[in-house]
């Protein structure tokens, strides 16, 4: 007995022993700053930064190959080099390099924009810097019980204006203003939509908190095969929902199976579509709700009928049904992400999605159509005794060879430049059964009641958590998602488009190079630009309610509405009764709000008294009175 | 208890002698459907984690995935340090039942066997802490663990896992159903507290600190919240944090979630039924009475 | 025991329990006081934390009266209601722990090494030899090439997603059923083989793997139209339409209406003679104890088969998927309803029959109900239209409800969401730890006790009243205790994965973080939601232990 208490206990000290010392040391942080230090070394261009003259040697290529050579070296060997590099620079300088933690979401793009972060620092400052994520991508509970015991991420992401005022009114934002002035990083530099995401207008004085990291919309993706087929006209500017449901009543008739339907349309949400209307959640101040309105009756009722008088759009049940694998996190709800799956299966013609959607459509096209066709090429070339076997231009064959090997076959691997030639040979030998195995997409505007475009856009931002000791370094991050580096690479990796206006305008398309493959031009369509810039809107947002409660009461009321309980003028009115009777709780129980709401109004609050009424009524007063 | 004697108990169940054979017949029938019914979801659930990620939707009306990706498996471990987040999640939850086993034996035996004042108010206390909700104790018990040092550490999660007022509620309640006679007469015999703990009540409470042992161990294993906002490093990270990875805002990777998952379950499944040996044991020695 | 002095005990005591109570009071007490004390602040993430430092405001018993009565008891009561409601489920699953565990515990398997290796190979031959059986049954025989042609369009009919040949498909289906064969197979072979540690093994197996996974999984088992739920569930709903379909809709209320007063009755009847025996000390609290228990568990099944049978009619009366009707049958229709509504004979004769043309199930009830009283005439109008329009398009290929009596559409229905929940939490706990503790507990009952009890001719039901239940009573007041907290405090993973809180299926856990965490950050009011929940929980408990300490000093 007490043999095997002792061999337990044994047992353990050693897995204790193994696990402080092999499993929880990060070793590959150090691995990422030599990484960087190779970037910088290949470009050649700033030189006296201590330690990257020996790295040439270390490594032993010459530079313009010392990146690519560290990462194909095999686990000792590149142990060995960072080895020899750490003693090189001073023994300790690599370890007691800063390191800012970023608690972002876990897009697999993150490591790549590190490592521009590490390499742009070290450009432009000339000393090194490590950054790590945190992904926290369920939500922001975590962040929040950090922040306030005093252990929070150096750098929070946050997402749309009512975020930003709650972390800046909890003192977790560091106000960026005059840094953002002196270094060039300030509100003028992005998307109008943006800036309420940002910045927070304080009686006409206005305090930046955060930068862009990217800006989150949608627009509307739609099968160009589709409509050839069918006849139709693509659809390529602005539109309205009546001339949409006239295309979509033609595409979800199936020709190939006839009594068999498509979906027309998926995603297109009552709550825009009200918006763009015309409705409005609140009135300008945000004191009371006016929901209640002909215009979100109006949109109410389109959106019930296409999903029960036209049958183009799948009912809820429907859509649970449909939604299966395809994505989305519980957030969004699978609906929203499993649409682009069964978009690329054909099963809706239609569907709203954001630009960010590309590499699930690129890999399809690239497993389906493309690696196929070049492979098959690539044989007729090999055999060259039919007609038409002969390379079209000299070294057709390796340079589709190259084009399969830069395709890859990760996810990651569809966002790495490709080079023009490479896109241009495959785009040649595609045939007309590859074409129909493509997915082809046009992107157009998402349909309005009104036909006029309108879409709400907000900014993921990141900030400097104000307790951090590497605020210093926090800031000089902000300044680096205003660079070019930044935004061109979220650009180029379709994550969606950057916040920077400049860097979206450019001849060669939002990207510019790498291209998107064969299909999916689109995916570079001035649309996006339109979309973001002169459609745009940020979220209305009231003072005198939460965004979580409003999503509560309004989301109940969407559900009955999808589920037909309730008719499209029930929901407006209830919409707005609910949100008016929780301001009026939310006045009632919290003195300092009442009276910000008294000063704006110019009336005292009438408990008991519908809200709508008392606003209107002050502000008759109001204009009788001027 | 003689051979003849424990091969007799053998034959016999709870209620006390050998049931009929069409009972028994019964009863094995309906363990089997019931079996099923427990089964078929993890059936199903090997075969999501074999499809490819386009033909999950296709299951249910084909029955089998058209082309069979076992290689799933193998990409868990690629694209997550998946070794690394197993070694965490057994090492962790091993300690932390390693230790709560430990401390809650000792408190039971306190709360069950020996008169003190105030005893049943102390219990009543335990019991008390209970009743309240975890959802809120989650900021002063971060802010507790922070100022301890034990943030971004293994300790954070071991450390509190160690103490359970439930693992001792569940000990006490076992250690009642021992006959006080034994220890009574061990004490009489004149033996100290520490003994009769170590020789008398361990090994008569052996199904209860076994039970005990499961719950913590797949409690810990399986704990999820806490780690995640504990935890910074990668390096650090349990396996349910760590399979959330395929289940991102840039969309959810259910074979390989499914794929993760089922071989997150190996070491749960070789604890149940290593402990559950000693489980039947227990059940033997319970018979024997001394 | 009572050794030595008050002190020299008091010291003993101390030090057994020391390891546990510094813990206890750092990590469990302290949170728990410091809790407390918020819950009568106005504590706000958003005003005091480490960087915006306003003083804490005391606002005594505020948030409690905002909670119970105030301006948040509509939500507070609406989703303490959704609490109660899910822990139906709760003694369900612990009158199913306890008789697996006697099943578990009751040896029908063979004992001897030599007979359960007899009986498990002659299991596997039989299974080996079905699955044979079953491929060669269901493996298609025909020619590829030709099959391809036949079946592709078949396939994309079906799906729409994918271009696999017919004979591929039939391959498919060939796979699983042999699959399903050798899974039967192999349960009963590895039943015969290894005996109770199998089965105990299968049924704990959802414990390990409880989590984010679990919930994900059912999440797509739980879905309409390709969950495996309802695959199995349809089939045996199409059957029962096909025998009772021609039943009226009033006969399932009043199917569910009997249903229902049966149950009542029945547990009126158990209540009383338990009270009888009780009088006459025929048997004690515990037996009564064990009464209340079954009837709750029979009260909780009957209302459940009773709901079911009175949902019915509901769905039936909706039936889609028709064939797709035209603008100008639309246009008629209109026509039609308004002839209804005037009343004219002849008129609603014609229209009755164009309606059964484009609508043949629903319209001639709803109709009959219809022309009756001419003043609901309005209000019925709206029903019908509604249900004419849903007969307006044809399905999104295999995606769409079918036709007569439709499976429940689990998560995303109000109806059923929260059924669903239990459905899942109770086969998530059946097998779990309850039945663990009920077998533990079941092996530390002396079988002495059994020996006497058959002496004396008790039989199997007697001896369970006489010596399981009273013997298993601690571990059965362990486990009420325990899962009446689990089940008020709990919930909270399964609605933020599964629903999302939608389809009505908040619950106080999820409402205590989305008050904390989600909306302003409200920690003090959510400080004091938790402790209204304390509340309720120490009277369900004292409660029970009253009746438990009753129960095993029986």
């Amino acid at each position: 007995m007490r043999w095997i208490i002792l061999g337990m206990l044994a047992f353990w000290g050693a897995l204790t022993a193994f696990a402080y010392l092999v499993v929880a040391p990060d070793t590959s942080a150090r691995e990422d700053l030599v990484r960087a230090y190779a970037d910088v070394a290949d470009r050649g261009g700033v030189t006296n930064i201590p330690g990257i003259e020996q790295l040439p040697q270390i490594i032993g290529v010459e530079p313009g190959e010392l990146l690519a050579t560290f990462d194909t070296m095999n686990g000792t060997d590149r142990a060995a080099a960072v080895e020899r590099f750490s003693s090189s620079i001073g023994p300790g300088v690599l370890e007691s390099i800063p390191t800012l933690v970023w608690s972002t979401d876990d897009n697999p793009a993150r490591d790549a924009q590190c490592h521009l972060f590490r390499v742009w620092h070290l450009e432009t400052y000339g000393e090194p810097i490590d950054i790590v994520t945190d992904p926290s991508n369920r939500d922001i509970t975590k962040t929040v019980v950090q922040c306030v015991a005093g252990a929070g991420p150096d750098l929070i992401e946050s997402y749309g204006p009512e975020q930003l005022q709650q972390l800046v009114a909890a003192g977790v934002a560091k106000d960026v203003t005059e840094a953002a002035n002196a270094r060039n990083f300030g509100v003028d530099r992005v998307f109008p939509t943006a800036v309420p995401s940002m910045a927070i207008d304080r009686s006409g004085q206005v305090r930046q908190y955060a930068f862009p990291c990217n800006i989150g919309y949608t627009v509307l993706f739609y099968h160009r095969d589709l409509f050839q087929e069918a006849g139709l006209p693509e659809p390529t500017g602005p539109w309205s929902v009546a001339e949409m449901l006239e295309a979509a009543r033609v595409l979800s008739q199936n020709p190939d199976s006839p009594g068999r339907r498509r979906v027309g349309i998926m995603n297109l949400g009552a709550w825009d579509m009200a918006l763009a209307a015309g409705a409005s959640f609140f009135n300008e101040d945000g004191t009371a709700s006016l929901y209640n309105s002909p215009e979100a009756i109006e949109a109410f009722r389109a959106f019930q009928d296409m999903m029960y008088v036209e049958r183009v759009m799948p009912t809820p049940a429907e859509a649970a049904s449909m939604a299966a694998s395809g994505g989305a996190n519980m957030n969004m709800g699978a609906e929203a992400a499993s649409a682009s799956a069964l978009f690329a299966s054909k099963v809706t013609a239609m569907y709203v999605g954001g630009r960010w959607e590309y590499v699930a459509t690129a890999s399809r096209n690239r497993e389906r159509a493309l690696v196929p066709a070049a492979r098959r090429r690539i044989a007729e070339i090999a055999r060259g005794t039919e007609e038409g076997d002969a390379e079209r231009f000299p070294g057709e064959a390796e340079v589709l060879q190259a084009a399969i090997e830069s395709m890859g076959n990760d996810n990651s691997d569809l966002l790495r430049p490709m080079p023009r030639n490479q896109i241009e040979a495959l785009r040649a030998i595609l045939t007309d059964a590859d074409r129909d195995r493509l997915i082809d997409i046009g992107v157009t505007h998402i349909p309005t009641m009104t036909g006029t475009p309108w879409y709400a856009a907000n900014a993921r931002v990141a900030m400097v958590n104000r307790a951090s000791p590497r605020a210093e370094y926090g800031e000089r991050f902000l300044e680096f998602l205003a660079s070019a580096a930044y935004n061109e690479q979220i650009n180029e990796t379709f994550d969606s488009i950057c916040g920077v206006v400049e860097y979206c305008i450019d001849e060669d398309g939002i990207s510019g190079p790498p291209d998107p493959l064969p299909g999916l031009e689109a995916f570079d369509s001035q649309i996006f630009v339109d979309a973001a810039l002169l459609y745009a809107n940020p979220d209305q947002v009231s003072p005198f309610i939460g965004r979580a409660r409003q999503g509560v009461l309004a989301g109940e009321v969407m559900e009955w509405l999808q589920s037909r309980l309730v008719s499209p003028a029930e929901a407006a009115k209830m919409v707005e009764d609910r949100l008016n009777k929780q301001i009026s709780a939310n006045l009632e129980g919290d003195d300092q709000l009442r009276a910000t709401w008294e000063s704006i109004v110019g009336v005292e609050f009438r408990p008991g008294v519908n809200l709508r009424e008392q606003v209107e009524a002050a502000q008759a007063r109001v204009g009788g009175a001027s | 208890m003689s051979k003849q004697q424990l091969a007799a108990s053998e034959q016999l169940d709870v209620v006390g002698r050998k049931p009929f054979p069409l009972v028994r017949a019964l009863v094995f029938v309906g363990l089997v459907l019931l079996g099923i019914t427990f089964v078929l979801p993890f059936v199903w659930q090997v075969l999501i984690s074999v499809s490819s990620l386009t033909d999950v939707d296709l299951l249910t009306q084909l029955g089998y995935p058209p082309d069979l990706k076992p290689e799933n498996y193998g990409e868990v471990f690629e694209k997550v340090e998946f070794a690394r987040y197993f070694f965490n999640s057994i090492f962790i939850a091993g300690w932390a039942t390693l230790l709560q086993v430990i401390t809650c034996a000792m408190a039971a035996y306190a709360f069950a066997r020996l008169s003190w004042p105030g005893r049943d108010k102390v219990f009543f206390l335990y019991l008390g802490t209970l009743m309240v909700p975890g959802v809120v104790l989650m900021v002063p018990n971060f802010v507790i663990v922070l100022r301890l040092g034990m943030f971004n550490d293994y300790l954070g999660l071991i450390i509190p896992a160690a103490f359970s007022a439930y693992g001792t509620f569940l000990l006490r309640q076992f250690m009642l159903t021992v006959p006080s006679s034994l220890d009574e007469a061990a004490a009489i015999d004149g033996a100290s507290h520490w003994r009769i703990f170590t020789q008398i009540m361990l090994p008569m409470a052996r199904p209860g600190l076994i039970v005990l042992a499961i719950f913590a161990f797949l409690f810990n294993y399986n704990s999820f919240f806490w780690p995640l906002i504990l935890i910074k490093d990668d390096n650090l990270r349990t396996l349910p944090i760590g399979l959330m990875a395929f289940d991102s805002t840039y969309g959810r990777d259910t074979p390989l979630i499914m794929a993760g998952s089922l071989m997150a379950m190996i070491p749960p499944i070789i604890v149940f039924l290593v402990l559950q040996k000693y489980l039947v044991k227990g059940i033997q020695l319970g018979a024997v009475k001394g | 025991m009572k050794v030595g002095s008050v002190r020299r005990r008091t010291l003993i005591a101390l030090a057994f329990l020391l390891p546990n109570l510094l813990g206890f009071l750092i990590f469990t007490a302290g949170p728990i006081v410091f809790s407390l004390y918020m819950s009568l602040t106005d504590w706000s993430l958003t005003k005091h934390n480490q960087f915006s430092d306003q003083p804490l405001q005391f606002v005594g018993f505020d948030n409690y009266a905002k909670i119970l009565w105030g301006s948040e008891s509509e939500f507070f009561w609406d989703y303490f209601e959704n609490t109660l409601f899910l822990m139906i489920g709760i003694p369900i699953s612990i009158a199913g722990s306890l008789v697996l565990a006697i099943m578990l515990s009751t040896k029908c398997t063979p004992t001897r090494l030599g007979s359960r290796l007899k009986s498990a190979l002659i299991a596997g031959g039989v299974t080996v030899l079905a699955c044979l059986g079953a491929w060669l049954v269901t493996t298609p025989t025909m020619d590829p090439a030709f099959a391809d042609e036949a079946a592709r369009a078949v396939m994309s009919d079906e799906t729409g997603l994918t271009d696999l040949s017919g004979f591929q498909v039939a391959t498919l289906r060939s796979h699983a059923a042999i699959l399903a064969v050798a899974v039967l197979g192999g349960l009963i072979t590895f039943g015969l083989g290894i005996g109770q540690v199998f089965f105990r093994t299968v049924f704990y197996l959802p414990t390990l793997l409880a989590g984010v996974a679990m919930f994900l999984l059912w999440k797509t088992l739980y879905r309409p139209k390709g969950g495996l739920v309802n695959a199995v569930l349809q089939p045996v709903l199409d059957t029962l339409d096909a025998t009772v379909g021609a039943v009226p809709p009033f006969m399932w209320y009043a199917l569910g209406v009997v249903i229902w007063l049966i149950t009542l009755a029945l547990c009126v009847k158990l209540v009383l003679v338990g009270l009888d025996r009780l009088k006459h000390n025929e048997a004690g609290i515990a037996a009564f104890c064990a009464r209340l228990g079954i009837v709750a568990t029979l009260g909780a099944t009957g209302w459940f088969v009773g709901y079911w049978s009175a949902q019915l009619p509901e769905r039936a009366l909706l039936p889609t998927g028709l064939a797709p009707i035209t603008a100008a049958q639309l246009d008629s229709v209109s026509t039609d309803l308004q002839a209804l509504a005037s009343g004219d004979a002849s008129l609603i004769a014609g229209a009755i029959e164009e309606l059964k043309a484009i609508a043949p199930v629903p319209v001639e009830q709803t109709v009959e109900s219809l022309v009756k009283p001419a003043t609901v005439a309005g209000v019925e109008l709206a029903s019908l239209s509604q249900a004419v329009e849903s007969n307006a398009g044809a399905s999104f290929d295999g995606y769409t409800a079918g036709e007569g009596l439709q499976a429940p559409e689990w998560l995303i229905s109000a109806t059923w969401a929260k059924t669903a929940l239990i459905v899942m939490g109770v086969w998530l706990g059946i097998g779990g730890g309850n039945m663990l503790l009920y077998l533990a507990g079941l092996s530390n009952i002396p079988p002495e006790l059994y020996e006497a009890a058959s002496i004396d001719g008790a039989s199997g039901w007697q001896q369970f009243i006489h010596v399981t239940w009273p013997q298993l009573a601690p571990t059965t007041f362990f486990i009420v205790i325990m899962s009446t907290i689990g089940g008020l405090q709990g919930g909270f993973e399964q609605v933020m994965i599964m629903t999302q809180g939608k389809a009505d299926t908040r619950v106080l856990a999820y409402y205590q973080y989305e008050l904390a965490f989600t909306d302003q950050f409200q920690l003090g009011l959510a400080s004091a939601v938790g402790w209204v929940m304390t509340g309720f929980i120490f009277v369900l408990t004292a409660v029970n232990f009253r009746l438990g300490s009753q129960l095993t000093n029986d």
